[in-house]
């Protein structure tokens, strides 16, 4: 095992990638694209769009655009100042944002014939959010950084089976669908129930999909067959009985 | 054996899915009751699909 100490006696000497040099304001906005292309995409649909019909209050639009400037803020401060420019991109951005949506009231709400808009608006406002995580710089190497501890590559334990990917693809996929159709509901209360059992289900399905995929192969992590199918036998055997049930209904009425 | 029930673990994750999205299209067709029967028997497939994964009787 490399001793601590060996990083202090093996130091070297800082590459310019860890030293900031203060980029360009237009180095930072690219540089910040994965979340500013995302960001304006869902402002302007989610955000823009609804401040601008008719009827909107003045109060409304002054938030949008204070949530404009928080997002177009945001990358020109993150290198230079990561916190503020964490607080502006994420909470100010965000808070404006929905700020913007409760002094719209019911005009927030997209005309049932652009559900389509309203869901790319959610799945950019997604991609936003990923993009705020932890990412390193253009032309950076992790292992050239001095505090690195030197060493040959930790090896996994075990190896994915090769359809692992495949299946957790699927899964995330087949996860969507109560998403987006949560977004055919036409009723405002009831959409709203509708997008919060949609997102629910979306969670447990990519949750129980994520073991069911890195357990595929498993042999060692898990018992024998026949004890698995035992266990679950319970819930499949009440999943039955409710699928007899309903199509006893179907039959009856 | 353990390919069949690896199988099945798949199968019955996607048919959750399935369940869920049909109960929430019944919710936005107004089929309250249709709609908690089909989340219902999601929520019963998944953890159907759990317990393949780790069931409580598991011997190490």
């Amino acid at each position: 095992m490399t001793e601590p100490g060996a990083a202090q006696r093996s130091l070297r000497s800082a590459t310019p990638a860890f030293v900031s040099n203060g980029p360009s304001a237009l180095g930072s906005l690219r540089d910040r694209a994965n979340t500013l292309l995302p960001g304006l995409y869902a402002w302007v649909t989610t955000v823009l769009l609804p401040s601008l019909s008719h009827g909107a209050p003045g109060s409304a639009r002054v938030t949008a655009a204070l949530a404009l400037f928080a997002l177009l803020s945001a990358p020109l401060l993150v290198s230079t100042r990561p916190s503020l420019g964490r607080m502006l991109g994420i909470f100010a951005f965000i808070g404006c944002s929905l700020l913007t949506w409760l002094l719209l009231g019911a005009k927030v709400v997209q005309s049932p014939g652009d559900p389509l808009v309203s869901a790319l608006g959610a799945v950019a406002f997604t991609l936003y959010a990923l993009g705020w995580g932890s990412q390193r710089r253009r032309g950076v190497v992790p292992e050239d950084a001095p505090n690195v501890i030197a060493g040959p590559p930790l090896q996994p334990r075990t190896r994915s089976h090769p359809i692992a990917p495949f299946v957790f693809g699927l899964v995330i996929v087949s996860s969507l669908v109560p998403i987006f159709l949560a977004f055919r509901v036409a009723e405002a209360e009831r959409s709203l129930f509708a997008h919060a059992v949609a997102v629910l289900a979306a969670i447990l399905t990519i949750t129980v999909g994520a073991r069911v995929a890195t357990s595929l192969g498993q042999r060692r992590a898990l018992p024998a067959s026949a004890e698995r199918l035992n266990a679950a036998a319970v819930p499949l055997a009440l999943s039955a009985l409710l699928f007899g049930l309903g199509f006893l209904w179907l039959v009856v009425r | 054996m353990s390919k069949v029930v690896d199988a099945l673990s798949i199968l019955l994750v996607l048919g959750a899915s399935l369940a869920f999205a049909v109960g929430v299209a019944a919710l936005g067709e107004r089929r309250d009751l249709a709609a908690i029967y089909w989340l219902a028997i999601g929520g019963l497939v998944l953890r159907a699909a759990v317990e393949l994964l780790r069931p409580r009787s598991s011997t190490r």
